[in-house]
């Protein structure tokens, strides 16, 4: 769900380089059991080289900081924000990994994914090993038009169910407070 | 100094041994067409989507928040279990006949008995249950409890307020309380109350605390 905010380059133009980006989010999750999608709604900012702060504010209000190399996770309860030492943060280093790899424009050879543009503008990444593809099947990923930001980032994790998350708003290189990647 | 000891000594037992909570004496009971009503009415009615962030502690004080999704449909329960970016951990159905589908179960959600013991604990908080005994009576503060008695000998106490219910009790065999679940902060959705935070406690060594915040309520066709 966090591979999504990248500025990929595109054939025929010069890759920007990208030193931050940020945009707002509106994330669905569709599941067989689920007689609606869940939507939740948040904002992500980057800062190159590897700091990232992920934030959802509805429903819940969660936020993902990584910096220096260490993620940490906030969750709201109460009107404050509880540091959480929960699973799932290695699969999220992983993730994370895979970004700062993609800012290279080496989106082919992740050590992770195996990359494929299918159309202009939609590139399906799947994983390389099966015990991954277990648990992520595959990852579409859809331009918005040729400046290489990104529209839409869709994560399969099964035949009936995937997290598709909308992007707009998006701001490249704009200034980000450092203060931004340390805590909620 | 030795029968001051000794004094002391089953002073503590004693104590200990009231911390327990065990199964009330009920004054009063009736079981006609008319309690079985009241009592059937006092759990949510319909078929309904709900997700609620849960706050699950395990006894030794770890602790972690997920975002847990229950369907009601049509005697179906279903349950998942998100993190809170959306990525599925647990996902399983109890059929009308009690079979369980598990379609999904990610570690540490693929113990043994976990899926048998989630879906206990979404039942108790969504179903009447189906027992093969049920009274309706009043504790000593007056409270009006519905009681089940199910098959496996387990009793079960669901205190009545004006929104349904907002405490249930389970106890085992022996009448020691096994689980119980406090519902506070009720909305009314679509006619009917919904509690937006639940507490459930699991008892014994093996125990935790599940606390869920309601997030969405749907009622679905």
């Amino acid at each position: 769900m966090l591979l999504c905010f990248l500025v990929i380059p595109v054939e025929g133009l010069a890759a920007p380089e990208v030193k931050s980006v940020q945009a707002n989010f509106v994330q669905e999750k569709h599941m067989a059991i689920l007689a609606r999608p869940l939507l939740s709604r948040g904002r992500f900012l980057f800062q190159a080289p590897a700091s990232l702060r992920w934030e959802y504010f509805t429903p819940l209000h969660s936020i993902l900081l990584m910096d220096d190399g260490k993620i940490r996770k906030f969750v709201k309860t109460k009107d404050e924000f509880v540091e959480e030492r929960s699973m799932g943060l290695s699969a999220m280093q992983m993730v994370l990994q895979e970004i700062t790899g993609w800012l290279d424009g080496n989106i082919t050879d992740t050590p992770t994914f195996l990359a494929k543009r299918v159309a202009e503008r939609k590139i399906i990444l799947t994983p390389r090993k099966p015990a991954l593809s277990k648990i992520i099947s595959q990852v579409e990923l859809q331009l918005l038009d040729d400046s290489g930001l990104m529209k839409s980032v869709t994560l399969y994790e099964g035949e009936d169910s995937f997290t598709r998350m909308v992007f707009s708003d998006a701001v490249v290189n704009r200034k980000i407070a450092k203060s931004s990647f340390k805590g909620p | 100094m030795k029968i001051l000891c000794v004094f002391v000594l089953c002073l503590l037992v004693s104590c200990s041994v009231r911390q327990v909570q065990t199964k009330p004496e009920l004054t009063g009971g009736a079981s006609g067409a008319e309690s079985r009503s009241i009592c059937k009415q006092s759990f949510i009615q319909g078929n309904w989507q709900f997700t609620h962030s849960i706050n699950f502690e395990m006894a030794a004080g770890h602790g972690t928040t997920l975002v847990g999704i229950t369907v009601l449909e049509e005697g179906k329960l279903k349950t998942a279990l998100l993190g809170v970016e959306g990525f599925v951990f647990f996902e399983a159905e109890q059929k009308s006949d009690k079979q369980i589908v598990v379609r999904r179960a990610l570690a540490p959600f693929d113990k043994p008995g976990f899926a048998e013991a989630l879906l206990q604990d979404v039942q108790t908080l969504f179903v009447a249950p189906v027992t093969i005994a049920m009274l309706l009576a009043k504790n000593t503060n007056d409270d009006r409890v519905c009681r089940y008695v199910t098959d496996t000998s387990h009793t079960l106490d669901v205190l009545l307020s004006g929104h349904g219910w907002h405490q249930i009790n389970e106890y085992d065999r022996q009448d020691t309380i096994t689980r119980s679940v406090h519902g506070s902060d009720y909305t009314e959705i679509e006619g009917q109350y919904i509690a937006q935070e639940i507490e459930l406690k699991v008892f014994g060594s093996l125990g935790y605390t599940l606390d869920l915040q309601l997030l969405t309520a749907e009622k679905i066709p």
